[in-house]
């Protein structure tokens, strides 16, 4: 493993003895304890996750907003200051390049959080696309840490740390110092809890990291985390969404705004909204506690294939088994019979809404 | 590191013999390469099994992973708090965890698998 990346945590999760992983590129922690007493943390108390491999782009120039509005699938002008958004990146026939988060600084100035495992071809597609115009993109990915704090006491273990800390309201964030260094935490996460994901500096992420730790935030593993982020049912690239499925398909409607003039792709989306769609994401429940995997062929009861699953596990916090998957029969809704294909056998499952799993407020 | 008193196969079973009947189980190694284990398949009393095919399953959250006898016979029990308790397997791989005893049809068999000294090289090795 001595050509993977290292985050400035690495020495934390070996010191801390968690199993670690290849990820994109990264050597990551995929658990520490236990993937179900991880998920059992951030569910009732609160879990803490290295997420310093994914991208971080500052974007800035005088044209920072109209690149990112030709680019993004939400309008950057309409941003607040202060606000972020999560949005998907396609391409020109409408396939999801990646899913990210974009923070707006001010006008001139914005943050983009694209995935770890497609960090590189955004920054190619991004300059790509902004060649012409005052655009500037800085990577920070390897200069910076972040951490995802998430779990109903998570506020409060910010409190600790920063006594005169404002509130931040969802998808909010804010700029402040730490040890006098300069740190943004914003109210975002992938878990479906309430929680934070944190920017600062690599010299002081893991003396940081401790004093979460010491505060009663448990560390927490990849693992745990695609656990999460099924039962609220997000999307993970890779899984549910690729460059072959549009944000149509994969329930992302709402994170689309058309009728853009500088949207590149406004009229394709536009296009591909107009029509009908050839198949949609569900969300499915396992009869029994066999667990469907990624790739596993969905039937209807007539053991017609009419899709594949693109993630499963067994969810600790519904101690039932649950997937996510496309299927081409729309009259398939909610509580619809199908069938699992898992290792050439047929188990049952019904259709369920999705998210599995929703904080209560 | 691994109980003396059981046989140990390569897909990483272990086997206690006593009376003529194997109780069988997956080791430590197993175990913790496949996490936390949610689900665990298991064929029903009756069934006759062969040794070094497969005979069940185990699900952890994640990976799936076939379960192969160590032995050949005839199965006798299965452990039924598996069923509820899938974690046993977790916190305790080579006693509570156990899967299944089994009828042993042939000792000779026992030639094909590894002591416990023997299965802790070969794991080191394969690491």
């Amino acid at each position: 493993m001595d050509n993977l990346l290292k985050t400035s945590l690495h020495q934390t999760h070996v010191d801390s003895k968690a199993k670690l992983v290849p990820f994109a590129g990264w050597e990551m922690p995929i658990q520490y304890a236990s993937i179900l007493s991880e998920c059992k943390a951030v569910r009732n108390q609160s879990g803490i996750f290295d997420v310093s491999h994914m991208g971080r782009f500052y974007i800035s120039g005088n044209d920072a907003s109209l690149g990112l509005d030709k680019i993004l699938s939400v309008n950057p002008f309409m941003i607040e200051e202060g606000q972020g958004k999560y949005n998907v990146i396609c391409n020109q026939n409408g396939g999801i390049i990646d899913d990210a988060i974009v923070y707006k600084i001010n006008n001139k100035k914005f943050l983009l959080i694209p995935n770890a495992s497609n960090a590189d071809k955004i920054y190619e597609w991004v300059s790509e696309n902004t060649k012409n115009l005052d655009f500037n993109i800085d990577v920070v990915t390897k200069k910076t840490a972040m951490i995802a704090l998430q779990g109903p006491t998570s506020r409060a273990i910010l409190n600790n740390i920063f006594p005169d800390l404002p509130k931040i309201r969802r998808f909010r964030f804010i700029e402040t110092k730490y040890n006098d260094k300069n740190v943004t935490i914003a109210r975002t996460g992938y878990t479906g809890e309430n929680g934070f994901e944190i920017i600062l500096d690599n010299d002081i992420s893991q003396n940081f990291w401790k004093i979460l730790v010491k505060n009663g935030a448990t560390e927490c593993g990849l693992g745990a985390r695609d656990v999460l982020r099924l039962e609220a049912a997000l999307a993970l690239h890779g899984n549910e969404i690729t460059e072959i499925i549009n944000p149509f398909e994969a329930q992302l409607s709402r994170f689309v705004e058309l009728d853009r003039e500088n949207y590149m792709i406004n009229n394709t989306l536009n296009n591909i909204k107009s029509q009908e769609l050839s198949k949609k994401l569900i969300g499915f429940e396992i009869q029994g506690r066999n667990i469907a995997r990624s790739h596993n062929i969905i039937k209807d009861n007539n053991n017609n294939t009419i899709g594949e699953v693109t993630s499963g596990s067994y969810s600790p916090t519904l101690s039932k088994s649950i997937g996510l998957g496309y299927v081409s029969d729309k009259s398939l809704d909610i509580n619809s019979e199908i069938t699992i294909e898992i290792r050439s056998k047929n188990i049952p499952a019904k259709i369920t809404k999705i998210p599995f799993y929703k904080r209560s407020k | 590191m691994y109980p003396e008193n059981l046989k140990y196969s390569e897909e990483h079973e272990w086997l206690l013999e006593n009376n003529g009947v194997a109780t069988i189980g997956i080791t430590s190694f197993a175990v913790e390469s496949l996490g936390d284990i949610v689900f665990i398949e298991l064929p029903q009393t009756g069934t006759e099994i062969t040794q070094f095919s497969t005979f069940g399953e185990v699900e952890s959250v994640k990976a799936a992973s076939e379960i192969y006898s160590p032995i050949s016979g005839k199965i006798i029990e299965i452990n039924e708090k598996l069923e509820t308790e899938p974690e046993l397997l977790n916190n305790s791989p080579f006693e509570e965890g156990w899967l299944i005893k089994v009828e042993i049809a042939d000792n000779s068999e026992f030639e094909k698998l590894m002591s416990a000294k023997e299965y802790e090289t070969f794991v080191n090795a394969g690491s």
